[in-house]
């Protein structure tokens, strides 16, 4: 067995991180609207700036494009997952990418609202959701379990990092070009893109072993280790495993949202005008957490990555009232910032997580299934709602969302990969 | 109707409400309803026995695979409808009557479950000052769906409830209730729409609307 990975190994993981990058344009959905939003004279023609030739929108007619693409990305996610499964990372990536740059092109030619709905809401969504399953397994498939971490921080890092040069790019093509060729120029350059890195995905062909870990003799064994027998997504079910995973997730994705979704509006109401700072640290962090959590968790193993960023992030909600009350921006930032280092954490973890327990060859669907604990993650925010008109103030929700997390990182540690009786397979 | 007005609930599409953002919000809202209680419903039988390797109508989360015409139907005349029905091999149950009906519950109670989803997201997005509309008609369209199980006729949930009461040896009327209860029940959403006379909504209506109030957190 080759102790290195082929070339074509690498080529696919930034090939993939390409792709992600030109996907994650959700991230700065932001900068269009702030050229079209004017409530007062929402339906009434745009006659000069950048937003020449358009409507003026109002706040939920700014909102509902964006909405529209998180529900039908949603929507398509494991469908996405079974067609990189069937027919290869080449077809979703391409696929998805190409509708992305139709989507893109069409809203800035149609220069409307039901063209930002039909192209970004619409296309925009089929495109994310076909093509966000496609790069990741397809990169892991080359990786053994010992550098499942990295990789798949790398690829997600790609969609979590693409607000950082996408909201700039953008801002400066709305002032030199306008905000209708801004999306066609962004179009044409996601199609280039797709096409040119999509063409260079690959899964490791058959009977192509990843290599392992080189250990010296002695030495303890490598900390992350996988299944060699690839799970189909109807026995996950069985697997209480799987229910574990999606527990995981929830703990990660509900604490990192709550500080998010109250902590950061805090703090921009604070800084003011420059609000923005602290919105790009919270990017720059999400992309970083991403490939920094993957990356240690690949040497200190899953459950102790997944327990040092859940558990730091607990410590971090526990203090988080008095942070908040302190009104000290340093603070606000590093809290802010161990929440998205946590969120953008459990999604580079989760995918390898799924990997090592369910094999590389389901993966798409495999993580669509754990992708749900996401979704469910998002009860906090609205529980912590609740807490707040009973309590009048948010302090319980954080204390229960620290709590969450700790049990999350308990359910971790007794979580070991589950065993493939159909193949006598052996831990 | 205008994008910053709320959008009705229950929301019935007709001539007043067919903005482009209101159609493909409903019809988005739609897929997703109908996704998740048919996999709810595919996920309960196999947790509670009846596993299928490889069956086709369940676990591919294709929500337009999971589409049934009369229910699709009903969504456009009468805002509520449900998803092709799967089949279920009640002989690998423990208790065979019990656990369908159990079942086809797991339907409404994930609807339930989508509109808590949706409600949280539409939380995140209000703490950024982001008008949450579209998944307001989530919430409305997964409730909707939900509470109009609660009709006692089949493929609704309530109605293979009546439908485990019917004596087993009575095949016939076991039968016959099954396959009439999609059409009654379009029916009866069509006979609503055209009379304007609420036959099943003032019953129904206002237990949506609490709960959507709930949801949506004023």
């Amino acid at each position: 067995m080759a102790d290195k990975v082929p070339g074509k190994a690498w080529k696919v993981v930034f090939c993939g991180t390409a792709v992600n990058l030109c996907l994650g344009i959700l991230y700065a959905w932001s900068v269009w609207t702030k050229q079209l939003i004017s409530v007062p004279k929402a339906g009434q023609l745009i006659t000069e700036g950048p937003g020449l030739g358009w409507t003026y929108l109002t706040n939920a007619q700014a909102a509902n494009p964006f909405s529209l693409c998180v529900l039908i990305f949603a929507l398509l996610m494991i469908p996405g997952g079974r067609i990189q499964d069937k027919m290869g990372p080449k077809v979703g990536a391409i696929t998805g990418g190409l509708f992305l740059a139709l989507g893109c092109i069409i809203a800035g030619l149609t220069k409307s609202y039901t063209g930002l709905i039909i192209g970004f809401g619409v296309f925009g969504g089929i495109g994310m959701g076909i093509g966000y399953a496609a790069p990741t397994p397809a990169a892991l498939s080359w990786f053994g379990p010992h550098k499942r971490g990295l990789i798949a921080g790398l690829v997600v890092g790609g969609y979590g990092g693409a607000a950082l040069y996408i909201a700039p790019l953008a801002t400066y093509l709305i002032g030199a070009y306008g905000v209708a060729s801004s999306f066609v120029i962004l179009g044409i350059f996601f199609a280039a893109v797709v096409i040119i890195a999509g063409s260079q995905l690959s899964k490791a062909p058959p009977g192509y072993v990843a290599p392992a870990l080189v250990t010296k003799a002695g030495a303890a064994p490598a900390k992350a280790a996988g299944t060699l027998v690839d799970w189909a997504p109807s026995e996950i079910f069985k697997a209480w495993q799987f229910y574990a995973l999606v527990f995981m997730f929830i703990g990660t994705t509900q604490s990192g949202l709550l500080v998010i979704a109250n902590a950061a509006p805090i703090g921009t109401k604070i800084l003011g005008a420059s609000a923005w700072l602290l919105v790009s640290w919270g990017g720059l962090i999400n992309a970083l957490g991403r490939v920094g959590t993957g990356m240690y968790s690949d040497k200190i193993g899953r459950g102790n990555a997944y327990a040092v960023n859940c558990l730091v992030s607990a410590a971090c909600l526990f203090l988080l009232p008095s942070i908040l009350g302190s009104n000290n921006i340093l603070l606000m930032f590093l809290a802010v910032g161990i929440a998205y280092w946590q969120y953008g954490g459990g999604l580079a973890l989760m995918p390898a997580y799924t990997a090592d327990f369910f094999g590389p060859k389901n993966l798409g669907m495999n993580y669509g299934l754990v992708f749900i604990g996401w979704g469910l993650g998002f009860f906090m925010t609205r529980l912590a709602g609740t807490i707040k008109d009973i309590t009048g103030s948010l302090d319980w929700a954080f204390y229960l969302s620290a709590l969450v997390l700790i049990v999350a990182v308990l359910v971790s540690w007794v979580t070991k990969r589950p065993m493939h009786l159909g193949s006598g397979e052996v831990r | 109707m205008t994008p910053n007005t709320a959008w009705s609930v229950p929301f019935i599409l007709g001539p007043q409400n067919l903005a482009i953002d209101a159609v493909v919000s409903f019809c988005v809202s739609v897929l997703l309803a109908v996704l998740v209680n048919a996999e709810a419903q595919a996920f309960a039988s196999t947790f509670l026995g009846d596993s299928r390797i490889g069956a086709k109508d369940r676990f591919h989360f294709n929500a337009f695979l999971h589409l049934d015409i009369l229910g699709s139907i009903c969504y456009l005349v009468g805002g509520f409808g449900w998803p092709r029905t799967m089949e279920i091999d009640r002989s690998k149950f423990a208790h065979p009557r019990l656990y369908t009906v159990i079942t086809r519950l797991a339907g409404p109670v994930a609807n339930f479950l989508l509109a808590g989803i949706a409600g949280s997201l539409a939380a995140v997005m209000k703490s950024f000052e982001w008008d949450p509309l579209v998944f307001l008609m989530v919430i409305g369209v997964s409730i909707t769906t939900a509470i109009y199980n609660l009709i006692p006729l089949p493929p609704l949930a309530m109605g293979f409830l009546v439908c485990e009461l019917i004596p087993p040896d009575d095949v016939r009327t076991r039968s016959l209730f099954l396959q009439a209860g999609p059409f009654l029940i379009v029916a009866l959403a069509l006979l609503e729409r055209i009379t304007h006379q609420g036959i099943i909504s003032p019953y129904v209506n206002p237990i949506i609307e609490a709960i959507f109030t709930y949801f949506r957190g004023v």
